[in-house]
């Protein structure tokens, strides 16, 4: 870290090359701006580095995992529902990588470090927020207001739904709102069944609908169907579900404005007292370890929720003693996730004669259906959750610890029992001040930055969001004829359902919040943060799609300030 | 040695990704598989040497043990999907040297069961014979396991049986021939017959 190399100059700089620094990157570029991503890990070339293709019989441990391994460097990133033994190499290695947390609140903190971030691991479910979302922090006393309604961000869920193609059903609810639809994918017979006695029960109070997912089901230019092979987590050569790699980062290309340096782990935004201004930003060289500052008339910080409030943190000055932006002193405040595994699974009798085909990359999606108006009020907490799952033959995975050996065993095994349906919550959290991250005083990563102390547990009102996740999901598998059902009523670790998000949160005022109503910061009129970080409230829908349309639209604000020489 | 840039170089000609969508299903297999086993191949050393953890004779145990756990019908066996090739893997690269020991002690046991019953070493029992030993064995882990006995699924024969059914069902026979799952159907059809 001795030698610092100023380098030249682009008009924007994006941190991040993930779900939002490529949208960054795209829309920037797009908009005549020379763009330099900067991210932290290596490149990837799906040719070479996808390895969704590959049968279970060609790998080492045949999909368990090389576990000596994994156990000495990625013992947090293993926890997560993408974590398998070829896609380990999309997660980051924990020891190069580590954060401490209290010794009895666990968080899980799964990061990707590579050309395109989770956007190659993600869950790709992607649903709007509506007003219930945008108003909820203001009606309820909880947090501060989003600065924001859905009029605001409308247009650019359009705008991006159009480009990275979502396939779904149409249902005209008001709180979920219908995105740009491709046609949906299928349920299969079982959960069709499922959907007509749920509504039989419970008529339009529960809906259930296939899952509304950014997988294709028609060509997008070079971009093909999905064919359902099923491990996504491992990459797509089809690019058949968007990711950066397949989608935003090849149109930044082809405008010819984009330069994209790996191996760059930025660390800094520089401030400039003089002028008011973000100036560029400092990266380590991830394997030179020789230091670089970039410099640009404008930041885009896409780093990833945590790791945009860490680099902020770490920008600290004679003006921000604190980090970066945080005259309100609420950087690093109102960390959040979605609470899940509420919920319960049941074997749905008959259909013995029927089976599914391929691997479909989705499940199916129950509305939230608490506290949308009077009627649906309940007393024991505020807000409300979703339900994923889906049903499904159980195969011999299931029964390897079953009695007997030899030829009528194998032929036990190998049938296909029952159809088990399953529905799995996904709870809100609320914007509470004690979820909090801030920097470790003595804890540095392999290249010596300094990392996170995050401090975050769930609070009564996502716990009773939890017991009633599992309590309305058996009421459900009762009413459509379920049996042995089976209630799940361990919550989740906060950060495992990798929707960790806030910590430099939207607001009205630079007294109660970072950023403004266009992920501006209030104090740094040319900085901008759009992943998760920015986020006032949690909702309980996946979020992704809501970082993408925050940040197309804020690039558009930015190039526009630009333009009349606001920045 | 190859290379990863070898392997890309190798499939630069059909992979290229305009020409994707245009692909059967079969051949996006053959392209991950390639890709993949190329660079597997530089990393961890072929599979197909001698056996690392097991001897020779251990070897010839797990083989007709697993045959007898999974034995060949109309149907490959476990011998057919080399599953003792795959306990060897999971023993010398992926299970602590204490389960390592414990299960080859399991084999010696298996032997001493053997010799007990017929005089004779396991490997040269009559299929039947092994069998009864094997069931004998399969009877007390459901009798520990229903006691919810601690340790239950360590104990060297839950190993045993646990590896030989992984092995086989992830196997190319035990997935193609014996459970006729299509990896890469091209399609997704939730009402199918079965």
């Amino acid at each position: 870290m001795a030698m610092l190399d100023i380098e030249r100059d682009y008009d924007a700089i994006v941190v991040g090359s993930g779900i939002t620094g490529g949208w960054a990157a795209k829309e920037l570029c797009e908009r005549g701006l020379r763009t330099l991503v900067l991210e932290a890990g290596r490149d990837i070339d799906p040719q070479r580095d996808y390895t969704e293709h590959v049968p279970p019989w060609d790998m080492r441990f045949r999909g368990l995992g090389n576990r000596r391994a994994i156990e000495a460097r990625q013992p947090v990133q293993r926890r997560s529902v993408s974590f398998d033994e070829l896609s380990h190499v999309f997660w980051t290695d924990d020891v190069d990588n580590p954060y401490s947390t209290p010794a009895d609140k666990p968080f899980d903190w799964f990061r990707a470090r590579q050309v395109g971030g989770k956007s190659i691991v993600w869950g790709r479910q992607v649903y709007r927020w509506s007003d219930l979302d945008f108003e909820a922090n203001l009606r309820d006393g909880v947090g501060v207001d989003w600065p924001i309604r859905y009029a605001d961000i409308a247009p650019w869920y359009d705008h991006v739904e159009r480009f990275i193609g979502v396939s779904g059903e149409a249902l005209a609810l008001s709180h979920l709102p219908d995105s740009v639809f491709q046609p949906p994918m299928e349920m299969n017979v079982v959960e069709a069944a499922v959907r007509d006695r749920l509504r039989a029960k419970f008529h339009s109070a529960r809906r259930m609908t296939i899952g509304r997912v950014a997988v294709l089901t028609q060509p997008i230019g070079e971009r093909a169907p999905c064919h359902y092979c099923g491990p996504c987590q491992r990459g797509c050569v089809t690019r058949s579900y968007f990711s950066s790699v397949s989608s935003t980062l090849p149109a930044a290309r082809a405008t010819g404005r984009l330069t994209l340096r790996p191996h760059s782990i930025a660390h800094t935004v520089v401030y400039d007292a003089n002028s008011g201004r973000a100036s560029g930003v400092r990266v380590i060289d991830a394997r030179t370890r020789i230091e670089h500052e970039f410099r640009a008339r404008v930041v885009f910080l896409c780093a990833s929720a945590l790791e945009s409030v860490r680099i902020l943190l770490n920008s600290r000055s004679a003006s921000f003693p604190g980090g970066l932006g945080n005259g309100s002193g609420t950087l690093g405040l109102g960390i959040m996730d979605h609470i899940k595994w509420g919920g319960a699974s049941g074997v749905i009798p008959g259909w013995e004669d029927r089976q599914t085909i391929g691997n479909r990359p989705n499940g199916i999606l129950v509305p939230r259906f608490r506290n949308l108006d009077r009627g649906s009020r309940q007393s024991g907490f505020i807000r409300g959750y979703q339900f994923q799952g889906g049903a499904g033959r159980v195969g011999w995975e299931g029964r390897t610890r079953d009695p007997g050996i030899g030829a009528e065993f194998k032929e036990r095994l190998t049938r296909l029992g029952p159809w088990v349906m399953s529905l799995a919550g996904f709870g809100e959290t609320l914007a509470r001040d004690e979820n909090r991250a801030r920097l470790d005083d003595t804890l540095r990563d392999a290249w010596g930055i300094p990392t996170l102390h995050i401090d975050v547990a769930w609070s009564a009102n996502e716990l009773a969001i939890h017991r009633d996740m599992t309590e309305s999901a058996a009421e459900m598998l009762e009413a459509v004829g379920a049996r042995d059902i089976v209630r799940r009523t361990r919550p989740s670790v906060p950060g495992n359902t990798n929707h960790e998000m806030g910590g430099a949160r939207m607001g009205r005022d630079r007294k109660s919040s970072v950023l403004n109503g266009w992920n501006q910061a209030h104090e740094v009129p040319n900085l901008f943060v759009t992943d998760g970080a920015c986020m006032t409230s949690s909702a309980c829908q996946n979020p992704s799609l809501t970082y993408m349309a925050l940040t197309a639209r804020a690039v558009s604000h930015a190039v526009d300030s630009l333009r009349r020489r606001e920045l | 040695m190859t290379s990863r840039r070898d392997a890309v170089r190798a499939l630069a000609g059909i992979a290229a990704l305009p020409f994707v969508r245009a692909l059967g299903a079969q051949e996006l297999v053959e392209i991950g598989r390639r890709a993949h086993a190329l660079a597997e191949l530089r990393e961890s050393g072929a599979s197909n040497g001698p056996p690392r953890a097991l001897s020779a004779a251990e070897y010839d145990i797990v083989t007709q043990a697993a045959e007898r756990i999974i034995p060949r019908t109309t149907t490959p066996g476990a011998t057919d999907a080399r599953v003792a090739s795959f306990i060897d893997v999971m023993l010398a690269d992926w299970y602590d040297a204490s389960d390592r020991e414990r299960f080859k002690a399991g084999l010696t046991e298996l032997d001493a069961r053997a010799r007990k019953l017929t005089g004779r070493v396991f490997s040269r029992t009559t299929g039947r014979r092994q069998t009864e030993i094997l069931e004998a064995l399969d009877r007390d882990l459901q009798i520990r396991r229903r006691a919810r006995e601690a340790g239950a699924d360590d104990h060297w024969f839950a190993m045993l049986k646990h590896l030989s059914i992984w092995g086989y069902y992830t196997s190319r026979p035990g997935i193609v021939e014996e459970l006729r799952v299509q990896l890469v159907p091209g399609r997704y059809d939730g009402n199918a017959r079965y």
